[in-house]
């Protein structure tokens, strides 16, 4: 458990012009590899999924393509595989002097699949791409707090007129391996984002044919691409001109092949039929009674992962706003079993939630934010709806909750509301309604529609509190589902954002999350644990705390 | 007969465009917007919406969007689904795989069901014929799901006959397991049908002319009664190619066989209509086609049936 | 998935009927013929002894069982079998014996309502078609095919994918009533053909002939000679129906676009527990039995009632 965490990188952002790197240059890669002799080689059959967009960085936001992109391209950072913290990746080091602007020195040597090098244009040209409104990328929003990203956005809904710039006035490149970064106020998280595939570059062969390039990536990764066929795999194969980092040295496999299931159950049986290599995701089937456990042996892997779940209330809907309201759901909080939930419902591949925050990031405070109102008390809870009721509130008869059915959440959202009447004495019943796609449930979200409780996820994009709060709870955020407005709020993740140092900026982001439960708009419920499973042919495993196979330092025998 | 034939083609246009517009206006009609659920937890950005609706006609309104789908097919355009893949692309790695399916599955019913419907049919009423009769009732009753797990827990698992997942290349003999699954609602009626058939016609009177013209028992049997039988055995084949091939589904997904129904299915749970409409139209086609197919057939097989 | 017995079982009864136009003309004979056959044999009577039972269960699930279908005990949850709940409890700790009770309700309703619907929507078509002949039947014929190039999973799938996005007030009735309606749409174009060519046949039997020539009015023949001697096909017909809407319903059900909560279903058990079947059967062996004995019970009501219609087979 890697709970807790003093020293990152980000905490050596402290103090002016700062660099990040340790060791320069390409280092000396797969010492273990090398050492071991032997286990050189080899193809990992990865179980994946068929990406839902073009295999460019800047227009994918879901895992199935996340994987693969994270083979293929590397950002100016990268995160470490056994602890996350952000380590240098095509980026020699980020210097900053006020958390504003930020340059970034880049290595040299680094080359594209096609033998293009890479340089600062690849990165300053790749990101005005995507942040460009009527390119309509994604991913575009990661840019949201460079200077002159305004001016890349669409000035019409339906975009029929031009956007005034093409190009962000916050990034300038220097020379051929150093540019400038920009933001519109201080960030002092910034180069901890930088890890993410949205920043990673593009070569110039992208830009004469974007729509090809989605299908035939060409990136600067360990990996280069080889096939894609819908729906079965994508083959990509060691680059050899990768230089390795420290954290991330060149593989010792010779390929990957990611196969695509659409079924977990179907996944796992070939796992242990030795068909795939490794698995990232346990189906219900296998966890239950621990039945995984006897199957694979060590082979099992179990650890907490930077993704969480919560509920979130539609606190907009009259029925659930006015005095007594919040009492009302922190008795609702009090009244979720959520250790019976995680041990029954999903067999120990949840842990009971202490905080918003999930434990494997930079920040979770130890003991989480949530204190009592996340510890089940039937006569608490009862207490807390008595108090609701003494303030004159009357909760509807029905309240709904609504999950989608499309992605194995009825198990818990029935067990959830199960607990919920069963423990309050009031006149009322939750009832779990599912949606049937995760579409429509989206739909009815953004649209301010909802009128009772929702599922609510949060997987995180880099694993930092910032990544935990700014989206999804700061007024008009991107994915701040409860249309939630706290003042109080907004001014500390302001105040953390400029901060000027790591701890002080973490201290606000903790400051900023205790507020949370004051409302309790969103109220945490269990955090992911990654279970995951791999083949006899596999050693020297590690699994990254975002849930994937370390593929720079796994090794195929046999 | 040329002219029916070619009078039922000309029939299959008003119910070719009928049953299209429907899927078309089901599937494009779903009431949310698809584009909610593909950026994640955020909206899309309205660029990446204008891009789309651009690309898709999606502001278009639904008759023209029907009109240019319409168009489109005739002209052998898939289109591209909303991740920019060639729909074609996805046709030819499914069809493949459910044509297959089905076909294994209907060989199947076919042996195992006009067998066992030859063998009870000729000695009605003794132990086999109890037997095949009450299981047969079982296996029309079983929900298809429960006959699949237990068929795969049997082979698999147990047994460790075959893989538990049907591999990409799809091969013939990975297929008999999830093609008898598929076959068995089939394969019972197919027994019971034959049954029927073969006791209906032990009676019928060109039956009796033939035992009394003298000919031995068994030609009776092979050439007269078998050939009789057979024909709405043939027929429901036939149908049932279209029904197998739409119905896999759950037989698909069980043994992750990268068919046509699993492709649908998982394209409805993303809203992608780009992939449903040309998918289940082509699925409506072979269904379409296979029906008229069996009727002209029919013509030849039976005697008694003469097209004007 | 129920699709194919329907589809085949009707074009039988298309052979018989034309190839032995004769048959109908001892009709009334015929009815009370097949009452008393019926009403002998034992593969009748058992089933529909059964059948009653789960009727009687669906009207009155109480008298069966005392415990409460939605009362939940996590801890509880996956214990086999015992002296205090018969057929143990389900993943959410409930029992499964009185939810296996209180699901059979709305599988009879759904199942028998969807063929009602579709029994007497299809019927009429059919014998509108068959009576009228001419342009009339062309049209009707051409509207039904659209609806019959529908494969039966795949316009479920699509139909109920488009009809689901239910948010709060559908409640459990309305859960119900949408895939019974779905069932009944895609069910009726069968009913159609068979009401039809019985209709054909019948039409032009000698004794309608006759009784046109006798002057009677259109009316009278409808009504008198045409409806009473058509009618057997498409009460078989039905009868096997209902045990096979009820599979198909449980198998949408299991594929999550049939009945789900509040609605207690038993395809709806079947599918939140066979993932769990290496921990614990009883979740899915209960309700997946409940299901085919009521299925197999009404297949074979049908099938005896087809047998006793059908005088060739004696």
């Amino acid at each position: 458990m890697r709970r807790s965490r003093k020293i990152s990188a980000v905490a050596l952002l402290a103090g002016s012009a700062l660099v990040l790197s340790a060791c320069g240059g390409g280092g000396e890669a797969g010492d273990d590899g090398d050492s071991q002799g032997g286990v050189q080689g080899g193809t990992v059959v990865y179980g994946a999924c068929q990406p839902q967009n073009p295999l460019v960085p800047g227009d994918t936001n879901e895992t199935c393509g996340g994987r693969v992109i994270d083979a293929l391209f590397v950002a100016p950072m990268m995160y470490d595989p056994e602890t996350a913290e952000p380590v240098p990746g095509v980026a020699e080091s980020i210097e900053t002097e006020d958390n504003q602007t930020f340059t970034v020195n880049l290595k040299e040597g680094w080359k594209f699949h096609d033998g293009e090098e890479v340089t600062a244009d690849n990165f300053v040209k790749a990101w005005n791409y995507t942040a460009y409104g009527p390119n309509g990328l994604q991913q575009a929003y990661w840019f949201e707090q460079f200077e002159g990203f305004e001016d890349l956005q669409c000035p019409d809904e339906k975009c029929k007129q031009e956007p005034k710039a093409k190009e962000m006035s916050g990034l300038e490149v220097v020379d051929d391996h150093t540019f400038t970064i920009t933001t519109t106020q201080p960030f002092s998280v910034l180069p901890n984002k930088l890890g993410y595939s949205a920043f990673a570059p593009l070569p110039d062969s992208f830009f004469e044919d974007p729509k090809a390039f989605g299908r035939k990536p060409v990136g600067n990764g360990a990996f280069k691409f080889v096939e894609w066929n819908d729906n079965q795999n994508i083959k990509v194969e060691k680059f050899a001109d990768y230089p390795g980092t420290d954290s991330h040295p060149k593989p010792s496999i010779d390929a990957i092949d990611f196969k695509m299931y659409g079924d977990l159950d179907a996944e796992y049986q070939d796992l242990l039929a030795g068909n795939v290599d490794y698995s990232y995701q346990i189906p219900t089937s296998a966890l239950a009674g621990e039945q995984w456990k006897a199957d694979l042996g060590e082979r099992a892997v179990s650890q907490p992962q930077g993704a969480n779940q919560t509920v979130t209330w539609a606190a907009y809907h009259e029925d659930y706003s006015g005095p007594g309201a919040v009492e009302f759901r922190k008795a609702v909080s009090r009244a979720i079993d959520r250790q019976a939930i995680a041990d029954t419902i999903f067999h120990g591949a949840r842990a009971p939630s202490d905080g918003w925050v999930s434990p494997v990031v930079e920040g979770y405070k130890e003991g989480g934010q949530c204190g009592d109102l996340c510890q089940f008390d039937k006569d608490a809870a009862n207490d807390l709806l008595a108090e609701s009721e003494e303030k004159g509130y009357t909760p509807p008869k029905e309240i709904p909750f609504y999950y989608n059915a499309d992605g194995d959440h009825k198990a818990w959202s029935e067990a959830m509301a199960n607990s919920i009447n069963q423990t309050l004495e009031g006149d009322f019943e939750v009832v779990a309604k599912p949606y049937p796609t995760f579409a429509e449930m989206r739909s009815d979200i953004t649209e301010k529609k909802m009128d009772g409780f929702f599922r609510t996820g949060w997987l995180m994009d880099y694993p930092h509190i910032e990544n935990f709060m700014n989206p999804l709870y700061k007024t008009n955020a991107s994915a701040n589902d409860a249309f939630y407005s706290n003042k109080e709020l907004d001014e500390k993740l302001e105040a953390a954002d400029a901060a000027s140092s790591s701890e002080e900026a973490i201290q606000l982001y903790q400051e900023a999350e205790a507020t949370l439960a004051e409302d309790m708009t969103s109220i945490p419920v269990v955090d992911y644990t990654t279970n995951a499973g791999y083949s006899e042919k596999l050693t020297n495993v590690t699994v990254t705390p975002f849930g994937w196979l370390d593929i720079y330092n796994v090794q195929v025998t046999g | 007969m040329g002219r029916y034939t070619l009078r039922r083609l000309l029939q299959l246009i008003p119910v070719l465009i009928g049953t299209t517009f429907i899927i078309h206006f089901l599937v494009w009609q779903l009431p949310a917007d698809p584009f909610d659920g593909r950026c994640g937890q955020r909206p899309c950005s309205e660029a990446f919406i204008a891009r789309m609706n651009e690309q898709f006609h999606l502001d278009e309104p639904f008759y023209v969007q029907y009109f240019i789908f319409l168009g489109k097919m005739l002209t052998g355009d898939f289109g591209v689904s909303f991740n920019q893949v060639p729909v074609i692309n996805l046709i030819e790695d499914a069809y493949p795989n459910t044509l297959k399916l089905a076909l294994v599955a209907l060989t199947i019913e076919a042996v195992i069901g006009v067998g066992a419907g030859v063998m009870t049919g000729l000695k009605r009423g003794g132990f086999l014929d109890n037997l095949v009769l009450v299981s047969s009732l079982f296996l029309m009753a079983l929900p298809i799901v429960v006959v699949a797990f237990f068929m795969k827990y049997l082979f698999w698992a147990q047994l460790g006959w075959i893989e538990p997942n049907v591999s990409t290349e799809v091969r013939w003999s990975e297929l008999i397991v999830p093609g008898f699954v598929l076959a068995t609602t089939s394969m019972a009626f197919i027994a019971r049908l034959m049954r029927a058939n073969i006791a209906e016609n032990s009676s019928a009177d060109f039956v009796k002319t033939a035992k009394a013209k003298g000919l031995g028992s068994g030609r009776v049997v092979g050439v007269h009664l078998l050939r009789n039988s057979l024909i709405p055995v043939v027929t429901f084949i036939g149908l049932d190619l279209g029904n197998l091939m739409a119905g896999a589904i759950v037989t698909e997904g069980i043994f992750n066989i990268n068919g046509v129904g699993l492709t649908i299915f998982r394209a409805l749970s993303l809203q992608d209509a780009t992939i449903v409409v040309p998918l289940a139209t082509m699925l409506v086609l072979v269904y379409l086609f296979m029906n008229l197919l069996v009727d002209l057939l029919y013509g030849l097989l039976d005697p008694r049936i003469r097209y004007e | 998935m129920s699709d194919p017995q329907i589809a085949a079982m009707s074009r039988h009864e298309d052979e018989d009927r034309s190839a032995h136009p004769e048959m109908t003309g001892q009709v009334r004979s015929l009815w009370s013929d097949a009452w008393h056959d019926l009403l002998r044999k034992p593969s009748f009577l058992i089933p529909l002894v059964i059948v009653g039972l789960f009727v009687l269960i669906a009207i009155f699930p109480g008298l069966f069982t005392n415990a409460d279908p939605e009362y939940a005990e996590l801890s509880k949850s996956m214990q086999g079998p015992s002296a205090e709940a018969w057929f143990g409890y389900d993943l959410q700790g409930r029992d499964v014996f009185a939810r296996t009770i209180y699901g059979a309700r709305p599988s009879i309703i759904v199942g028998t309502l969807a063929v009602l619907l579709a029994t007497l929507f299809g019927g009429l078509i059919g014998i509108i078609a068959g009576y009228a002949g001419g342009w009339i039947d062309s049209l009707l014929s051409r509207f039904t095919e659209i609806f019959l190039g529908l494969p039966y999973v795949l316009g479920a799938i699509i139909i109920l994918s488009a009809l689901a996005n239910t948010r709060s007030g559908i409640g459990s009735f309305g859960i119900m009533m949408i895939v019974t309606l779905v069932m009944a749409l895609l069910g009726w174009p069968l009913v159609t053909r068979i009401a039809r060519s019985a209709m054909l046949a019948v039409k032009h039997s000698d004794y309608v002939q006759a009784a046109r020539g006798l002057g009677a009015s259109p009316v009278r023949i409808v009504f008198k000679h045409l409806l009473p001697n058509a009618l057997a096909p498409i009460i078989v017909i039905a009868t096997i129906s209902v045990g096979t809407f009820i599979s198909a319903e449980a198998v949408l059900s299991f594929l999550g676009i049939g009945l789900r909560p509040p609605v207690i279903s038993w395809g709806v058990a079947i599918a939140d527990h066979q993932n769990l079947m290496r921990q614990a059967a009883h979740p899915v062996l209960f309700p997946a039995a409940a299901l085919t004995v009521v299925v197999i019970a009404f297949v074979m009501i049908g099938d005896a009632v087809r047998e006793a219609l059908d005088p060739k087979l004696r």
